[in-house]
């Protein structure tokens, strides 16, 4: 009994220091413009509000206006879509969510890459994915689900990821930013190209110059029912069993980009039937922005910031139009 | 899954609280299932190469024991024997144990070992030779050998092989040795137990002790941070030179060499440490694999300091028996004959140790590199045995002494390098490579002392922190000289002591390499 005491004793003491090391490298060394920073101080602030969630890549992260869709749909909405986020990502923060709010809506995003992408081979992705998780049960599930043994640590220790530890000059600037009054209301350097985009409705302004002149683009931008990964249908639906499950109303959403690039990325029109095929099967809507009428007169250049993503004007533009195409039903 | 990870810790902690939760008498059986358990993680799903091992063990050694036992009773019971009739009737259990172990051991275990891990590389060559006869040649087998074949097999003849000269006594329960056989933290990687050390240990159930635990975990984490900081921080750098060994002087292949030397030298000794610290946490005392290799002042002495419990089966199993064999003998007088008496007490030595460094090499890979990495070292051994009195004359004639401290570095150097430039055959990806980066090393030797040569591909924060390991650890093992340092740690009050391990812990997350192309399995489990 003493012994165990004793262990006891010491296991606080050990788990104390490697929280107050962790804490501490984060705040110093995880640069003040990691959107995962902003967005789990949102997520831990509207806890018990959200009833609309939005899931996805970077398309919809950039793409719609948590706040301006939330106010038009009278339903507290939150964009948690990242950066290249694989469907296996959405499935688990989406089971995260549903353990702290009464999530009615979901929209999740999806395009070529959803179905034809291996992005569980990048590691950032996968962590920015953990990160925005609230609850610790789920971050353990996903890392059982989605991780390779060697790779748990840099999961539970930011002090793991890090490389380089001797670059003072990045140290001196977090710690200066974070210390500042900005951080402390949750705001990202407004420096950054890209600012966060959670609840709030920050986005570049910058517009795209119409200068995408390739001609081809990878196999696996392009649609191909051939090079659909499994691992990525058997997610997509084990999201629509997890809705019907918990009763949640499942929309999907196929984001627009320029002319010029859409015209390289293979049969969209194939793309379509597949999704559309995917919806009646579950019971869930599909708002594929391809089939919109004038969509390019609608959505012009100036609306992105590249090919792909939508700028703040486009972003308004589109989150207004996706509205009114969701609630005419 | 391999012990640097986290799910493997978690497994191991779980494996701890059962083992001291279950009475003393079934504790062994928990070590027998977490073993199982792990084999299955490590990715084995096929368990009948180790079950073949095991059967054939407890059959043998079974038999062998049962003769012992008939033998002793027979010579108890009868009266009368002469001298001559006891001497024929051990002489006769003597033959009848040594079919059981050339059969049920060294036939089956190693026949097993031959085929999987030496089939194809015998193949290969005979296949070469037929082509060169004109003949046809022979499909490859494409045989894999399981995790820990090599080192389990070495261990299960060592148990046969002391039961067979009567120093141990067979176990009859086939789970009991199914666990001396499988016991996880050595599994991989060794360090080669002994049955008469081991196996008692495993099966006697551990009373928890707190000064185990602390001295298990003190010496994991010291095993970590070897491994992530010095071993997988270097990897990418020895990596990169001999990929690109083609475009690199022989100065950066060189330099190569010694990185790899201590690279191998971080990993394996840090697996070492963590398998022994886990045990420890048990209360099982294993051997040590590892006593400061690298002061070492002669290569013989380094054998006998690096992975000590594989030189020292291979001076207890090989070296022993074929230097007092009757081949060695022969050699010996016909040496005396033709090259006088010094060197006739050599050749069986000679014989012996050209015997041990060919399997040594071999039993490390089915390659000609590393039976050539094998000779080698046998033969830089042999010659400094031949030319000792030489060597001895010169010394004396200019007033070296041997205890001089100049002279001991010199030698420690002199021992780290001819270590580190034979490794120019276990750091190549194939035989051709290691000639070729002999080649380059002979040939376009080229010094120079930019980033780009000494380091390729490295940063400077990384070297930095490369550095600052070495540092720890050659300051570490200075420190163990006198008194190990755990020893010396638990004299420090409790703060200074926590403080030193929470820097440690520190340093182990913050400076260790944890990106997935750089950690991993150990170097020595491909073996």
């Amino acid at each position: 009994m003493r012994s165990f005491r004793k262990i006891l004793l010491r296991l606080i003491l050990i788990a104390a220091f490697l929280k107050v090391f962790d804490m501490g490298i984060r705040f110093a060394y995880q640069a003040p413009g990691t959107t995962a920073i902003y967005a789990i101080n949102d997520l831990k602030e509207s806890k018990g509000q959200v009833e609309t969630l939005i899931l996805g890549t970077s398309l919809v992260h950039w793409g719609i206006k948590g706040l301006q869709l939330g106010d038009a749909l009278e339903s507290t909405t939150y964009n948690l879509a990242t950066a290249a986020q694989p469907l296996n990502g959405s499935y688990y923060l989406l089971k995260d969510q549903v353990k702290h709010n009464d999530i009615k809506r979901l929209f999740l995003g999806v395009h070529v890459s959803s179905m034809t992408r291996d992005y569980n081979s990048n590691i950032k992705l996968r962590e920015g994915i953990y990160d925005r998780m609230l609850s610790p049960l789920s971050k353990i599930e996903y890392l059982y689900q989605t991780a390779d043994y060697n790779e748990y640590l840099q999961y539970l220790f930011f002090s793991a990821r890090l490389d380089n530890l001797t670059d003072w000059d990045q140290v001196k600037n977090n710690v200066e930013y974070k210390l500042s009054n900005d951080f402390k209301e949750n705001r990202s350097p407004a420096k950054r190209k890209y600012v966060y985009q959670g609840m709030g409705d920050e986005n570049t302004k910058a517009v795209y110059k119409g200068t995408f002149a390739k001609k081809r683009l990878p196999r696996r931008s392009c649609w191909d029912r051939s090079l659909i990964i499994d691992k990525n249908v058997e997610y997509l639906q084990k999201i629509a069993d997890f809705c019907e499950e918990e009763g949640i109303e499942l929309n999907l959403v196929i984001m627009p980009m320029v002319q010029e690039i859409t015209r390289l990325m293979g049969d969209m029109n194939d793309m379509h039937v597949f999704y559309q095929e995917f919806c009646d099967k579950n019971n869930a809507r599909l708002f594929d922005f391809y089939q919109y009428e004038n969509i390019y007169e609608i959505l012009p250049n100036d609306c992105y910031q590249d090919e792909k993503h939508l700028n703040s004007k486009g972003a308004e533009k589109f989150t207004e139009l996706f509205a009114n195409w969701y609630q005419e039903g | 899954m391999t012990v640097n990870t986290v799910p493997f810790f978690v497994c191991f902690a779980i494996s701890v609280l059962i083992y001291y939760a279950v009475p003393k008498r079934f504790r062994w059986m928990v070590l027998l299932g977490v073993s199982l358990l792990f084999y299955h993680l490590m990715g084995v799903d096929n368990f009948i190469y180790v079950i073949i091992t095991t059967v054939t063990l407890v059959v043998s050694t079974g038999r062998m024991q049962r003769i012992d036992d008939r033998l002793s009773r027979e010579l108890k019971e009868t009266d009368g024997l002469t001298r001559e009739e006891k001497k024929q009737r051990k002489a006769r259990a003597k033959t009848l144990k040594r079919r059981w172990l050339v059969l049920g051991v060294l036939f089956v275990n190693l026949g097993i070992l031959l085929v999987l891990k030496y089939g194809d590389f015998f193949i290969f060559n005979f296949n070469r030779i037929f082509q060169l006869l004109g003949l046809n040649t022979v499909n490859q087998l494409g045989f894999m050998a399981p995790l820990g074949m090599s080192y389990y097999t070495l261990q299960s003849i060592g148990y046969a092989l002391e039961v067979y000269k009567g120093k141990v006594k067979a176990e009859r329960n086939p789970f009991k040795v199914l666990l001396f056989v499988t016991y996880y933290p050595q599994m991989t990687q060794g360090p080669i137990g002994r049955y008469p050390d081991l196996a008692p240990q495993l099966f006697r159930g551990h009373e928890f002790s707190y000064h185990n635990l602390s001295y298990g975990c003190q010496r994991i984490l010291w095993g970590l941070f070897k491994k992530v900081i010095i071993a997988d921080r270097m990897k990418p750098l020895v990596t990169t030179i001999f990929d690109g060994y083609a475009d690199a002087s022989g100065f950066t292949l060189f330099m190569g060499c010694v990185y790899m030397a201590l690279q191998i030298y971080a990993d394996f000794s840090g697996y070492t440490d963590i398998v022994l610290g886990m045990s420890q946490i048990y209360g099982i005392r294993m051997s040590e694999n590892f006593e400061r290799p690298y002061f070492a002042n002669s290569l013989s002495e380094f054998w006998r300091r690096w992975h000590m419990s594989l030189s020292s089966w291979f001076r207890d199993y090989v070296f022993y028996p074929v230097s007092i064999s009757h081949a060695a003998s022969k050699l010996g007088k016909w040496g005396k004959k033709v090259f006088g008496s010094y060197m006739g007490k050599m050749f069986p030595v000679l014989l012996a140790l050209a015997t041990v460094w060919f399997c040594t090499g071999f039993w490390h890979d089915a390659s000609w590199r590393y039976i050539f990495w094998g000779l080698g070292n046998g033969g830089i051994i042999a010659l400094s045995f031949i030319l000792q009195p030489q060597f001895d004359k010169m010394k004396n004639a200019v007033h070296i002494r041997d205890d001089a401290w100049w002279w001991r570095g010199f030698t420690i150097l002199r021992t780290f390098f001819i270590v580190a430039i034979l490794k120019v055959f276990p750091g190549a990806a194939s035989t051709q490579q290691s000639l070729g980066i002999i080649r380059q090393m002979l040939f376009h030797f080229q010094p120079a002392f930019s980033m780009d040569t000494l380091f390729p591909g490295m940063e400077t924060y990384e070297l930095l922190y490369i550095a600052f390991g070495l540092l720890v650890l050659f300051c570490v093992s200075l420190l163990q000289i006198k008194m190990p340092v755990r020893d010396r740690l638990a004299k420090l009050p409790f703060v200074v002591r926590w403080c030193v391990y929470f820097l440690l812990l520190a340093f182990i997350l913050g400076l260790g390499a944890f990106d997935s192309d750089m950690v991993g399995g150990f170097e020595y489990a491909q073996f």
